[in-house]
């Protein structure tokens, strides 16, 4: 029987994986904190904490799905760490590690060269910065090693908090979904075929060694169409606007605007509303004066208060992806063929919708 | 009310909720100082207590030394915790869910009011702008009578409690955890949170006995001669449709779960998005305004008076009880 840790298992994707896979008869270990091991019972898998990966025993593959997500931002790098830790540890010597990345690697409104390799290290938002990092101490740890680097569009999918239900609660509400005058590509990925994508590389052999992907079969569909879709069930129309928030992934940009307006408290916000990451804020504090550095260390231990007042990734990454000019055009699929295409995907989309209590009122 | 003096509190309950968002709040309501922790955990009352500045005692003495008790423990004590602050005479907030029974919910109300003793629970929700606007909305009678009512909630649940009451105790399933902040909204708008009216169950899904994770359930709220249909749905495992419904015989009203300054009205012709101009960025700031009611500079602490939970408590007692089939 094939043997999977499933990291990251408490989410969205993490359910349609460990699915896919007691569909396909794995042996699965749902790899997850604590907290969420309530919800991970009901598959009747055998859960884990990250602090207890060692009891795993011998795996075929790791697919690791999670990455820091909540708390401090100051932390990220230190918890990127620690997730490595624990898929070096699941993986031993011998399991295959999939990990999955995200389109947002290349900025969320693919504004940087998109290719099928490496990527190099840039500033962005912490999630972005997140996502590139642990590419790249992958591919450092499992050099010659069976790895598999899958960056997935956006996940969409009944019951998808950020997407699916996601807007169509922005439309209920009457919140903007669209930047006026820019209709972007989706680069929709449907969480089936992500589920089913990502088992199928648990199975046989690579084609490389490390071997990437991208995975986002409906990316030419624009949003237009699926918010078309989606104001029809829910009875709203979707708003656009003009004047998005400014999405930035200049570094050059924010280090001038930064210092421009020095001070403790300014520098402590940006990195508590989520701007900043850890990372990027040292960076500021080696390029400070030896007694500014000294100052500002000195709030450092501020950081657990702040962290809760920071937001999710922000709306202006929410506005370039929603906005891309660019399809990610998938590749590196070897031989794999979706399971789910768009209109089924929809169909799925729909009859969840309607029966999470998401359809107009009936009169 | 603001009287000038400053009073001293007590917070029994140092898990979740209490570092969480009380730990945060107590410090910034004007005459109120948080002065003893309580927990059974000696560890847990001492972390909240270096929190808010406060000394760890025991309950009994802390009683003895307060004005003003915060019954912050799962929900299966705060009848007995809350009997014996009315007993020594002290002014309570009980935090969600108030009690198990419409008949433990009755007893205190009538022991605070024979003591002359206030008695809140903490609904912050009701906080809401969107909420609070769509009350009003109702309240014109604008959208007609009072129709029916509907409760969507679901998300992945991660609260962190440590007594991991939320597994165990028939009380801390998603009905009485989620279901009661949605549930409260719908009687809040609605007006019905203060009526006299008896409930009717007509079928109960849910995943697992009490305490459950998914349910749903639908009932009627009989009030007079009239009849209101009441849908709830609820999960703690996956994505729902947050909002409560409100559907009059000429409109319906939509509302988030979440402190939004919006709510959509929808009429015989569509729909629109009615904005009240005011933003809470977070639930910590709609949190502090509760308190900011209950215990002043703010007006509306009777908003929170225990007796407007009485039919709240009804509701879930009776969907709690009810056999439910499996979902």
């Amino acid at each position: 029987m094939t043997r999977v840790a499933v990291v990251g298992a408490a989410g969205f994707v993490g359910g349609a994986v460990i699915r896919e896979a007691l569909r396909r008869r794995y042996e699965v270990i749902a790899v997850a904190r604590a907290t969420s091991h309530l919800h991970l019972k009901r598959y009747g898998v055998r859960c884990l904490e990250p602090a207890g990966v060692d009891d795993a025993g011998p795996l075929d593959a790791v697919i690791n799905l999670a990455y820091p997500t909540g708390g401090s931002n100051y932390d990220v790098p230190e918890r990127n760490r620690a997730l490595l830790g624990t898929i070096e540890r699941l993986a031993g010597s011998g399991a295959r590690v999939i990990h999955t990345s995200t389109l947002a690697v290349f900025g969320f409104g693919l504004e940087k060269p998109i290719g099928l390799g490496p990527v190099p290290f840039h500033r962005d938002f912490p999630y972005v910065e997140s996502k590139i990092a642990m590419e790249r101490m992958l591919l450092r740890r499992f050099s010659g090693r069976d790895l598999a680097i899958v960056r997935l569009g956006n996940v969409w999918g009944p019951a998808s908090a950020g997407w699916t239900a996601g807007l169509a609660d922005k439309l209920i509400f009457g919140e903007p979904v669209a930047v006026t005058g820019q209709d972007g590509f989706s680069n929709v990925t449907d969480v089936a075929n992500v589920a089913s994508f990502l088992c199928h590389l648990v199975e046989g052999a690579l084609p490389a060694c490390p071997h990437f992907s991208h995975l986002a079969e409906f990316a030419e569909t624009r949003w237009s169409w699926w918010l078309g879709c989606l104001a029809g069930v829910v009875g709203c129309e979707a708003l656009s606007t003009a004047t998005p928030p400014r999405y930035s992934a200049s570094y050059r940009q924010e280090l001038r605007r930064i210092l421009s307006r020095f001070a403790a408290g300014a520098l402590m916000k940006d990195v508590g509303s989520g701007r900043l990451s850890g990372s990027w804020w040292r960076t500021v504090l080696r390029a400070l004066p030896p007694a500014a550095f000294r100052s500002l260390k000195r709030w450092r231990s501020r950081r657990s208060a702040l962290a809760a007042t920071a937001p999710d990734a922000g709306d202006a990454g929410f506005f370039a992806v929603m906005s891309c000019p660019t399809a990610f055009t998938a590749d590196g699929l070897a031989g794999w063929q979706p399971v789910v295409d768009r209109d089924a995907s929809w169909r799925r989309a729909e009859e969840y919708l309607r029966e999470a209590g998401f359809g107009s009122p009936q009169r | 009310m603001d009287t000038g003096k400053v009073r001293k509190a007590v917070i029994v309950g140092c898990g979740a909720v209490a570092e969480s968002s009380y730990a945060q709040a107590l410090k910034q309501v004007p005459n109120l100082r948080p002065a003893f922790a309580c927990d059974v955990d000696r560890t847990a009352a001492e972390r909240v207590a270096a929190m808010l500045g406060a000394q760890v005692a025991d309950y009994a003495e802390a009683l003895g030394r307060s004005d003003v008790v915060i019954i912050a423990t799962p929900p299966a004590s705060h009848f007995e915790l809350a009997r014996q602050a009315i007993a020594a005479g002290r002014e309570i907030l009980c935090e969600k869910p108030f009690v198990g029974t419409g008949e433990e919910a009755r007893a205190l109300v009538r022991e605070s009011a024979e003591r002359d003793v206030s008695i809140h629970v903490g609904h912050f929700r009701r906080c809401f702008p969107a909420l609070r606007a769509a009350r009003d909305l109702v309240g014109t009678g604008l959208l007609g009578r009072v129709a029916k009512l509907e409760v969507v909630e679901g998300g992945r649940f991660a609260w962190v409690s440590r007594s991991r009451y939320v597994e165990r105790d028939p009380h801390g399933g998603v009905l009485f955890d989620t279901g009661s902040h949605g549930l409260d909204m719908a009687l809040f708008a609605a007006g019905l949170d203060a009526v006299d009216l008896t409930v009717e169950v007509e079928r109960v899904r849910r995943d697992r006995p009490e305490p459950s994770h998914e349910l749903e359930a639908d009932l009627s709220l009989l009030t007079g001669a009239v009849r209101i249909p009441v849908r709830i749905q609820l999960s703690r495992f996956r994505a729902l449709a947050n909002r409560v419904r409100i559907s009059c015989e000429a409109g319906t009203v939509d509302v988030s779960t979440s402190p939004r300054d919006r709510f959509r009205v929808w009429g015989p012709l569509g729909s629109t998005v009615s904005y009240t101009g005011i933003r809470q960025p977070d639930f910590q700031t709609t949190f502090l305004e509760q308190l900011h009611r209950i215990f002043g500079p703010l007006t509306g602490g009777d908003e929170f008076a225990a007796q407007r939970f009485v039919n709240l408590t009804d509701i879930l007692e009776t969907v709690c009880l009810a056999p439910g089939e499996a979902l």
